[in-house]
């Protein structure tokens, strides 16, 4: 037996590896390298050598590493123990791999830094609120002080932690999808398989971080640990537009570039009255995801204290169907934001999946000062409270959301 | 239809799959199962074929928003089931496990190779792509400014 270093040639993860964040320091790694791991998972050379590996057995290969998607992230590189001729096997059976003998390497320690955990929120953390007029308008002489209350969203994502203080009696179902039966499962709890449903979802109806805390939200768990299969999202999207109680779908996942076979399904959402509110991608300039860049879709970049445009906020020009338009459609505060996470307590995370909610939050207040809008109307409100920032529209779309409600 | 014009509705990644399936390779089968994402459209000469878009409702004709949400879904329901009820019956008769379809004309289809291939000839199949993951858009945490 020797050890063998296993990684595809030219795998995704490589080729677009166009990272979210430029900082070296470990805060920022983290997100690399969970970002990278997001990728490799979409990598249908790395399934094949995971497959190929399965297939032989642990009798003929030691992983050194995981079998499962986003070991050894940073190096893109799994570690085989296995003879020479299986080495060779690998090779030949599986294209485009790379099968590298071991040699000694330096291992790379990450240095310590501060971390923006907290247990109370103070001062300019809820700089997100402010910065959309939602404090100002509930200190000045406004008619309506609404919250969102009688306004449900739809949160589909990795779950929603129900026992966060912030959350309290806001989520008032839970479901996870079954594409074999076809059904929505209903769960007895609602609980969060990786942390990232529950910041969103604080951002919509949180009891301090939130935009609209007295509305509801539904944990629709479509990407558990972070990852789902398009079947999920199609089911994802029916039965979410079929629940007479939703008005709101609140999305945080995608697939890289243009890709239109969930297109209809989201106009379906539209058709039904569902307002479908998605991230628009955290690659960067003229980068983004389906079913954040659609037509059909409320497409949300995210802005940063100062009131520009985040540098990891994807965006461009789209042409689909002899149409011709720019993503996102408008950008909300997205860097630095604090909201809730598993177990209690708040951190501050950088990401257009930050943005979303803050725009869903808005869109339910708006519902509850105008029960009789349709849906195409809201989304033309919000387009139209947006503050320009003086940049591109392939950077800010309409601009800074606004709450503007007299 | 000849194959090709099938193959032409199918995206890089399923054409890759079914040329796998249905071709020379001994580890790939005629009978591999896909599962597939297909977009429907209504037939030449179908029911709801050049029909006109249905009258918009009006959300303050209802008693409650719930009730203006249920009568969109079931004029939805009943728009997409007059568009490709008929494609849709089509694929069922393929042997194939056709699932959606009630509120958009895309439909989860699972089935062999073989019979994947006679859906894509069908005339009311209008794209095809493979199930394939979806990943969430990662945040990244804050790092807190100096000073």
């Amino acid at each position: 037996m020797a050890r063998y270093l296993v990684r595809p040639k030219a795998g995704l993860a490589s080729r677009s590896a166009s990272l979210v964040s430029r900082k070296l320091t470990a805060a920022a790694r983290d997100g690399q390298v969970q970002d990278l791991s997001a990728m490799r998972g979409s990598d249908p050379i790395y399934g094949e050598i995971r497959r190929w590996v399965e297939e032989l057995g642990v009798a003929k290969v030691k992983a050194l590493t995981g079998l499962h998607e986003g070991d050894t992230p940073i190096t893109g590189t799994k570690v085989l123990d296995m003879a020479p001729e299986d080495a060779e096997r690998l090779r030949d059976e599986v294209s485009d791999v790379e099968v590298i003998q071991d040699r000694p390497i330096e291992l790379i320690r990450p240095q310590k830094v501060t971390a923006s955990s907290k247990q109370r929120l103070v001062g300019n953390d809820r700089w997100h609120l402010e910065a959309i007029g939602l404090e100002a308008l509930r200190r000045g002489t406004a008619k309506f002080k609404g919250k969102g209350k009688g306004v449900t969203a739809v949160v589909l994502d990795t779950g929603v932690d129900a026992t966060h203080p912030e959350l309290k009696d806001r989520v008032t179902g839970a479901f996870t999808f079954d594409v074999d039966q076809w059904q929505a499962v209903p769960q007895e709890e609602s609980v969060d398989t990786d942390g990232h449903g529950t910041h969103v979802s604080g951002l919509i109806c949180g009891k301090s971080v939130g935009v609209a805390p007295a509305a509801t939200v539904i944990n629709g768990t479509m990407i558990p640990g972070g990852f789902g299969q398009t079947s999920n999202f199609i089911l994802a999207m029916e039965w979410a537009g079929t629940q007479p109680e939703v008005q709101i779908v609140n999305m945080s996942a995608g697939l890289p570039g243009f890709l239109p076979e969930m297109m209809t399904a989201v106009s379906g959402l539209l058709a039904a009255g569902v307002l479908p509110v998605v991230a628009i991608g955290n690659e960067g300039r003229n980068r983004t995801r389906s079913p954040g860049n659609y037509v059909e879709v409320v497409s949300v970049g995210a802005s940063t204290r100062d009131n520009k445009v985040a540098s990891f906020s994807g965006g461009g020009t789209i042409v689909s169907d002899s149409h011709q338009y720019q993503v996102p459609d408008l950008v909300a505060p997205g860097e630095g934001v604090y909201s809730c996470i598993m177990g209690g307590g708040y951190e501050a995370w950088n990401g257009t999946s930050m943005a979303t909610p803050v725009v869903s939050g808005i869109a339910a207040l708006l519902l509850e000062a105008h029960p009789d809008v349709t849906v195409t109307d809201l989304y033309e409100e919000l387009l139209l409270s947006c503050t320009d920032l003086g940049l591109p529209v392939e950077r800010q779309g309409e601009g800074l959301v606004q709450v503007k409600l007299a | 239809m000849d194959d090709k014009s099938a193959y032409d509705k199918a995206d890089p990644e399923l054409r890759r799959a079914l040329e796998e399936a249905l071709g020379e390779s001994p580890e790939r089968g005629p009978d591999d199962v896909l599962r597939i994402l297909v977009l429907l459209r209504p037939e030449a000469g179908g029911q709801g074929d050049g029909e006109a878009p249905p009258r918009p409702l009006d959300p303050s004709d209802y008693p409650s928003r719930i009730d203006y949400r249920k009568a969109l879904i079931e004029q939805r329901q009943q728009v997409v089931q007059r568009d490709v009820g008929d494609v849709k019956r089509k694929l069922e008769e393929l042997a194939l496990k056709v699932k959606g379809g009630l509120t958009s004309p895309t439909v989860v289809v699972e089935g062999p190779a073989r019979r994947i291939l006679e859906a894509l000839r069908l005339a009311g199949v209008e794209h095809a792509s493979l199930d394939r993951v979806i990943a969430l858009e990662r945040p990244t945490k804050a790092v807190p400014e100096e000073g």
